[in-house]
């Protein structure tokens, strides 16, 4: 670390979030970059069993002198220099976040910025939900296990991974044609693949020889856990709902392809808020008579992608064999209430 | 109120990793908090900057 001048940042008002972007649901994240503003890589992240899942000396180590190689290179002329463009945006740009924040003289803390930034498109209609509330897809639904203190060196592949033949040993070292170091390098540019996407590029190193790897992205890649977020994504449902299998519909002589989720459990707050009159063991068949979804068959990650909280919506219910509309009212989490 | 636990348990989580670097290097780790500070730090020197982006003070 004597190498490196160590700047620790606390707060965020001043940095320019269009140039450092990342993942702004971890306590402690990092970035190795020069005097020009260049970012060589970052290092962190987390998923949903750990904030320490990804962060390891041993991988801090080779991430350091890794920083430090590409800095050689940099100063060598060796790599294109990668300068800040576009309009710098800092935190006070976002209104919400600059009222209830900023202007109370409250630490801008990294997560603010990311719920802030999500209240605020969707306050002007511009939330794109699958890209900014289904954030950082956990890379093990890829069938990507990495070996941690390795960096991108992988451990164990599986599913979509192995299928691709990428193999246990092999290391990371681009994805869709931009090159990654570490975990967090990796994790950023998975993000930034539309969810819609069937297929990524991934390039690895075996042997000391580059292998090309085109990877079938399998249904739903990106639903990730976000419990550690404290985010849900709205609107509330006030139950719990699983999609039938195909057995379960070609019995109920419902078609393949439309919603059939059966609800497992009602919250409480059903009750209490007037949500709605379901109960566990009913069928869900159609949401506002839409009776299926190319994205998801899962009624309520339908429901969160194409309603808006507050609105009434109107379900297709089987009820021991009969079909019924009940109406359910959905609600806002209660955090991303604005002031 | 759980986030900011979260935070603080992550931060005594690091605090055991980030210092065992400085150890070894029998070093005094000197952080700068100043982003344009650290910049013309790096231009003095010609090294790169390690930055930490970190919750909580």
């Amino acid at each position: 670390m004597s190498q490196y001048v160590l700047l620790r940042i606390t707060t965020l008002d001043g940095i320019d979030i269009n140039h450092f972007d990342w993942d702004r649901h971890n306590a402690l994240y990092f970035f190795m970059l020069n005097a020009d503003e260049h970012i060589y890589m970052h290092y962190g992240g987390r998923d949903s069993r750990s904030a320490m899942s990804y962060l390891n000396m041993e991988s801090l180590e080779l991430a350091l002198s890794q920083g430090l190689e590409q800095h050689e290179l940099y100063k060598a002329g060796k790599i294109e220099p990668k300068l800040k463009t576009g309009t710098p945006i800092y935190p006070r740009d976002i209104p919400s976040l600059k009222k209830s924040v900023i202007d109370k003289n409250r630490c801008v803390e990294c997560h603010l910025v990311q719920d802030y930034a999500v209240t605020e498109k969707e306050a002007n209609g511009t939330l794109d939900k699958l890209q900014d509330m289904y954030v950082h897809p956990d890379i093990r639904d890829l069938g990507i296990e990495l070996d941690v203190p390795k960096g991108l060196r992988l451990a164990e592949t599986s599913g979509a991974a192995k299928a691709a033949g990428i193999l246990p040993g092999d290391v990371i070292t681009s994805l869709n044609g931009n090159g990654t170091l570490t975990f967090a390098d990796f994790q950023n540019r998975l993000n930034k693949v539309h969810r819609l996407s069937r297929e990524i590029d991934l390039t690895v190193s075996r042997d000391g020889e580059t292998h090309e790897m085109k990877v079938a992205l399998p249904d739903q890649w990106w639903i990730t856990d976000l419990s550690f977020r404290y985010w849900t994504i709205d609107p509330l449902v006030f139950f719990k709902a699983v999609p039938l299998n195909d057995a379960e519909k070609e019995e109920l002589e419902l078609p393949s392809e439309g919603f059939a989720s059966r609800v497992t459990e009602v919250d409480i707050n059903a009750l209490l808020e007037d949500a709605h009159e379901l109960e566990e063991g009913d069928i869900i068949v159609s949401v506002e008579n839409v009776q299926k979804d190319e994205l998801t068959q899962d009624v309520i990650i339908h429901i969160k992608l194409k309603h808006r909280a507050g609105n009434s919506i109107t379900l297709g219910v089987l009820r021991e064999g009969t079909l019924q509309e009940m109406t359910l009212k959905t609600k806002r989490q209660r955090f991303r209430k604005r002031d | 109120m759980k986030y900011s636990i979260q935070v603080i348990l992550t931060i005594l989580c690091m605090a055991a990793f980030l210092p065992k670097l400085k150890a070894e290097e029998g070093e005094k780790v000197k952080w700068i908090y100043n982003y344009q500070e650290a910049l013309e730090k790096a231009c003095q020197t010609g090294q790169p900057i390690f930055l930490e982006f970190r919750c909580a003070p």
